[in-house]
């Protein structure tokens, strides 16, 4: 009941004017971002954090939110008209998206990706609600030993199950908590890898090293492509068939079973959009009682693929925003705008400040819905043109506001050229196939690893067992284990077959 | 370069960043090195593991065919102007000013990656200046390397 009264006292401020207005400008920002092939929610975000310093923290959150989830529906865009995803979980919405558009149905396959993603949003959203609160309970159980493994769990999971290589995702991971450990030591004062540089004493910013990895390196790409014109001619034509309320029985089933499945995936962590997106389509096409439009223009498969992605959104913040522990890049790209808002995630956030937490909820309710409004037929032409936009301006642009955001963090070119230095390592790590996502993880989770360890041995006087002492850290012990086996049965796995 | 080749000097670069690394926090005492140490070591022996996978062939295992088509960059030419030039702008900014040198690069690098409508561009260019003038500086006041040629002028009259 307090819980319910503390998310309904949320609400008023949400819908304040300006709240309301961030959250237009975010959706529609994550719309024209999703929009384009190349540009992801990770790297918009990225590239909005240092931009919301002035802002309050529920401004920025709704203009976050409106991105997150307005770039998830953005990519269908592409991924209809041009059979291009915009996203990566877009992928799955070119199979029967683009067959529709080919037939000359695309106003109607563009109209069920902007239903889908809204319902698969707002189901998402209310997961949020619904979950989190309770779950934030769970972690007053949690002492030193308990957060290191959750810590050390969460980001191993990233990296061994997020990339196709183990290795280079644990280096990835590696690599973030050494670049967190620049600065000052908390308990004894000394500086590590300072380089005698004041700059430095208090670490490397977290937007520098963040802006660097996912901002320039995707511009950079994008130069390297050289223009050529975009001639293909989009026809958008609707159709009197084509009303939400036309389709909605048939849509129905497949969006309740699609956003349970993106729910469950989402709350999962290293799976994201992509993987619920491919399992809810796989699932409709399971049970479907006709099976033979699939993969040549049916509506359902573009349902599947959208709801599946969109119900990610805000399920994959569950253990972001109750352990701190993101369960994906984006919603670690998310969880490390919030640090800088000096939101700290777990029970403190709910306790503290449950005005922004809930609020920050709500918005990610409120943009799944924008999604009808903003994303209807007037909009998809406007994304239609968007598309042809060329990305040898864009690519400029980006690089441009990236050092808007980060000159103004200390007035000065120190964090401006630390920003250009990642964002080479980005690009090299990228080219081979390294992850990015465990250097963000590793960045934001080293604080906690490296407190809660060195915590722990100091209250048992160095003694190393104590770090698997209670039966709650066993179990987070025995899960690292078992996470640390997946490789090596995959690896079984495959010798086999 | 192949991607075998490409993830083996990569392993390479990462083993020689470990023993930089290692020599950095040496000075240290136990407590404030322990947990770099223990990353560096666990960077060292796996940068090590892709090494040797690298050397014997098995990084194949992994990528198949990604490997065989894999190229580090679509163009290594226009990739090495793309962050010369980026590296220029950061360079040039405390002088010339934000505005000035923005206009300079957007230009400058669509024109050098091949777009040549000269009046789009040019209103592409001025229409984003604008954007960020109106959005970043009048209204949320964010500091920006001062334009040179405002300086100038105002110190000149």
């Amino acid at each position: 009941m307090e819980t319910l009264q503390a998310i309904f006292h949320a609400l008023p401020a949400v819908l304040a004017w300006h709240n309301v207005l961030a959250m237009v400008i975010g959706t529609l920002a994550g719309m024209v971002v999703g929009s384009l092939p190349g540009l992801t929610a990770t790297m918009a975000i990225a590239v909005l954090i240092p931009l919301t310093f002035s802002m309050t923290p529920l401004v920025a959150l709704g203009i976050m939110a409106g991105i997150y989830n307005g770039a998830m529906y953005g990519g269908a865009v592409p991924a209809i008209l041009l059979n291009v995803p915009g996203t990566p979980p877009s992928i799955v919405t070119t199979f029967d998206g683009h067959p529709l558009a080919k037939q000359g149905r695309a106003a109607l396959a563009l109209k069920v990706a902007c239903w889908s993603s809204a319902i698969g949003g707002a189901f998402s959203a209310i997961s949020l609600m619904a979950l989190a609160p309770p779950l934030v309970m769970v972690t007053l159980l949690f002492g030193p030993a308990e957060y290191f493994w959750l810590g050390i769990l969460g980001m191993s999971s990233i990296a061994i199950l997020l990339g196709k290589d183990p290795i280079k995702g644990l280096i990835a991971a590696a690599i973030g908590l050494l670049l967190g450990t620049v600065g000052s030591d908390v308990v004894t004062g000394q500086q590590r890898f300072t380089f005698g540089r004041l700059e430095l004493i208090d670490g490397i910013n977290l937007l520098v090293i963040l802006t660097g990895l996912y901002a320039i390196p995707p511009a950079i790409r994008m130069i390297e492509k050289r223009f050529s014109e975009n001639t293909q001619r989009i026809e958008i034509k609707g159709h009197p068939d084509d009303g939400f309320f036309k389709n909605f029985k048939f849509l129905l089933p497949t969006w309740l079973r699609s956003s349970l499945i993106g729910i469950g995936v989402g709350i999962l962590p290293a799976t994201g959009g992509s993987m619920a997106a491919f399992l809810a389509y796989n699932e409709v096409q399971r049970t479907a009682k006709n099976t033979d439009r699939f993969g040549k223009g049916d509506i359902r498969g573009v349902a599947a693929a959208e709801t599946g992605n969109n119900a990610d959104n805000s399920a994959a913040m569950i253990p972001a925003l109750v352990l701190g522990v993101p369960g994906s890049g984006v919603s670690a790209v998310i969880l490390a705008g919030l640090l800088v808002h000096g939101l700290q995630p777990g029970p403190q956030l709910f306790r503290d400040t449950p005005d922004i937490v809930y609020g920050f909820m709500w918005q990610m309710l409120f943009t799944s819905f924008m999604l009808f409004a903003l994303g209807g037929n007037v909009a998809t032409r406007l994304f239609a043109q968007v598309m042809r936009l060329p990305q040898v301006i864009l690519a400029p642009m980006i690089m441009c506001l990236t050092l808007v955001g980060i000159y103004a963090l200390s007035n000065d070119m120190f964090n401006v050229w630390i920003m250009f230095g990642m964002g080479i390592l980005g690009y090299i790590l990228s080219r081979l196939d390294f992850p990015l996502a465990p250097i963000v993880l590793g960045l934001v989770l080293g604080n906690m690893i490296e407190q809660n360890l060195r915590l722990t041995l100091l209250i048992h006087q160095g003694d190393l067992t104590a770090l698997i002492d209670s039966p709650l850290s066993k179990g987070l012990f025995g899960l690292f284990v078992i996470l640390c086996l997946v490789p090596i049965y995959r690896r079984l796995r495959s010798a086999k077959s | 370069m192949s991607f075998r080749m490409a993830e083996c000097y990569a392993a390479l670069g990462m083993i020689l960043l470990v023993v930089f690394g290692w020599f950095q926090i040496s000075d240290l005492p136990t407590d404030a090195r322990m947990f770099p140490a223990a990353l560096l070591l666990i960077i060292g022996v796996l940068s090590a593991a892709l090494l040797v996978r690298g050397i014997i062939g098995k990084a194949a295992h992994f990528y198949n065919q990604e490997a065989k088509n894999w190229r580090f960059a679509i163009s290594s030419k226009r990739m090495l102007i793309g962050f010369a030039m980026l590296a220029l702008y950061f360079l040039i900014l405390p002088y010339l000013g934000f505005f000035t040198t923005s206009f300079i690069l957007i230009i400058s690098m669509a024109r050098g990656a091949g777009y040549n409508k000269p009046i789009p561009l040019f209103f592409s260019a001025v229409g984003f200046c604008l954007f960020v003038y109106t959005i970043f500086v009048a209204l949320f006041e964010r500091p920006l390397p001062e334009e040179f040629f405002i300086t100038l002028l105002s110190t000149s009259f």
